[in-house]
């Protein structure tokens, strides 16, 4: 068996012979997404020919807009938001990305790494006018995305990573139905993380329609009082059409742009007779942003 | 201490020159790395009760970072039936066709822990919709990063 070199950096103030898996910036034994390309898709856009001949990985997200009014369409944020989305529409195949058309710009991160093996495997690719490191095993001639690493790509690299605890207030309220403002209250919630663009954010997969927490915690009444959005998200898909319908909603959305990253919150108050209270709640979102801008395009392999 | 570092750039970018997110690799960086990933087939039928888990065990003592993208199922142009689309989206996701008459909705998600993630897809029964249909040749591809949530 050939021997295969390897790489391997510790983070900062972590020592290499002692550092768990975790504490490693680098490690080749470890696969690297490779990133190739960053690419807007205007709203009108339904498909993009992506010129691989598998289905490449990929991420997704969509300019958010702030309001819809019937008659007055969609207001958007200043500078503009920018939020995961997925549902079927939004796919991939062996020749094409597809998306639905909207109102809005959307950006598409496209990723070397097969979502299914092709037949046979592409040749690598040529790379001039840089240095290029690549390691892996038997890597002359194979397919670049074969290699452990390859600094042909973009990695994902980490440029924050935090804890970011919301602490939202109590609200009473009695809806009035000549009155609909009475039944609805947002709370916004933001951090300023100077990277100067809209970075490619975590948690993976918090949707642009918002996160239904009460969706994801089976009924209003059992929303935590304090509880972690990560975790949330990952309920919801199970809770969906088998959860006992919420009187009282609440629902969450996450955003970046290209100063601050954004927790929006919205508590909508259903009962019109009564009145409701919406106990303070301490929401944690564990998040990373990535040294990646959302909205910067490229192609690696223009 | 000097420490040595690792940078790479995008072609024809300077590592020290350019901004730094034009570096492809920075050994400064956590970049993140892949502890387990996998591509699969398989089918929801009345053999495995129309649901189907993949379950990973990492034991890493934490919530990793997940990436997950799978076909998906959706009705068939004439609505007569559900029938899968061989293209990947990302999942979770949970989808309906109420206009498909007794065929009941089909849920992808992903469930983590500090030992274990679990990929489940399965068919929801609810009423009035409670034919289960089959869907054959169904691909799953995950990434489990090393990285902490």
């Amino acid at each position: 068996m050939a021997l295969v070199p390897v790489v391997e950096v510790a983070q900062a103030g972590k020592d290499l012979r002692t550092a768990e898996l975790y504490e490693k910036a680098l490690d080749s034994q470890l696969f690297l997404p490779k990133v190739y390309q960053v690419k807007k898709l205007t709203g009108a856009t339904t498909e993009f020919t992506h010129g691989r001949n598998y289905p490449p990985m990929f991420y997704y997200v969509d300019e958010a807009y702030d309001t819809w009014t019937w008659g007055g369409g969609y207001t958007y944020f200043n500078p503009p938001r920018y939020s995961f989305n997925t549902w079927r529409g939004i796919n991939m195949d062996a020749t094409k990305f597809r998306k639905s058309a909207e109102d809005w710009d959307s950006y598409v991160v496209l990723m070397l790494d097969p979502l299914s093996f092709p037949a046979s495997h592409p040749s690598s690719t040529g790379h001039s006018g840089s240095p290029r490191l690549k390691v892996g095993e038997n890597l002359e001639g194979t397919a670049d995305y074969l290699a452990d690493i390859d600094s042909k790509y973009q990695t994902l690299k980490v440029a924050q990573s935090e804890q970011f605890v919301c602490s939202l207030p109590q609200w009473i309220t009695t809806p009035d139905w000549m009155n609909p403002a009475s039944s609805l209250r947002e709370d916004t919630f933001s951090f300023n993380h100077n990277l100067g663009y809209p970075p490619l954010y975590t948690p993976f997969g918090v949707n642009l329609v918002g996160l239904s927490i009460d969706m994801a915690y089976n009924g209003w009444s059992n929303i935590p009082t304090d509880f972690i959005v990560n975790q949330a998200n990952d309920k919801w898909a199970e809770q969906w059409l088998a959860f006992a319908s919420s009187v009282n909603m609440e629902t969450l959305w996450i955003m970046v742009d290209k100063d601050k990253y954004y927790v929006r919150y919205r508590r909508y108050a259903q009962d019109w007779d009564n009145s409701t209270t919406f106990p303070a709640r301490t929401i944690r979102v564990n998040y990373v942003l990535f040294d990646l801008s959302l909205t910067r395009e490229f192609n690696l392999l223009s | 201490m000097l420490t040595p570092v690792l940078y790479t750039a995008q072609r024809g970018k300077d590592v020290f020159a350019d901004e730094e997110y034009f570096r492809t690799l920075d050994s400064t960086k956590n970049q993140f790395k892949v502890f387990d990933s996998d591509r699969i087939t398989f089918s929801l039928n009345s053999g495995n009760s129309y649901a189907y888990t993949k379950t990973v065990t990492h034991n890493l003592g934490y919530r990793p970072q997940v990436l997950a993208w799978a076909y998906y199922v959706d009705a068939k142009s004439d609505d007569s039936a559900m029938e899968v689309v061989a293209r990947f989206t990302l999942i979770p996701y949970a989808i309906g066709v109420y206009n498909v008459a007794e065929n009941s909705p089909v849920v992808a998600s992903i469930d983590r822990s500090n030992t274990q993630v679990s990929f489940k897809f399965y068919e929801q029964p609810i009423t009035g919709m409670a034919n289960n249909w089959t869907a054959s040749n169904l691909r799953l591809m995950y990434i489990i990063f090393v990285d902490p949530e």
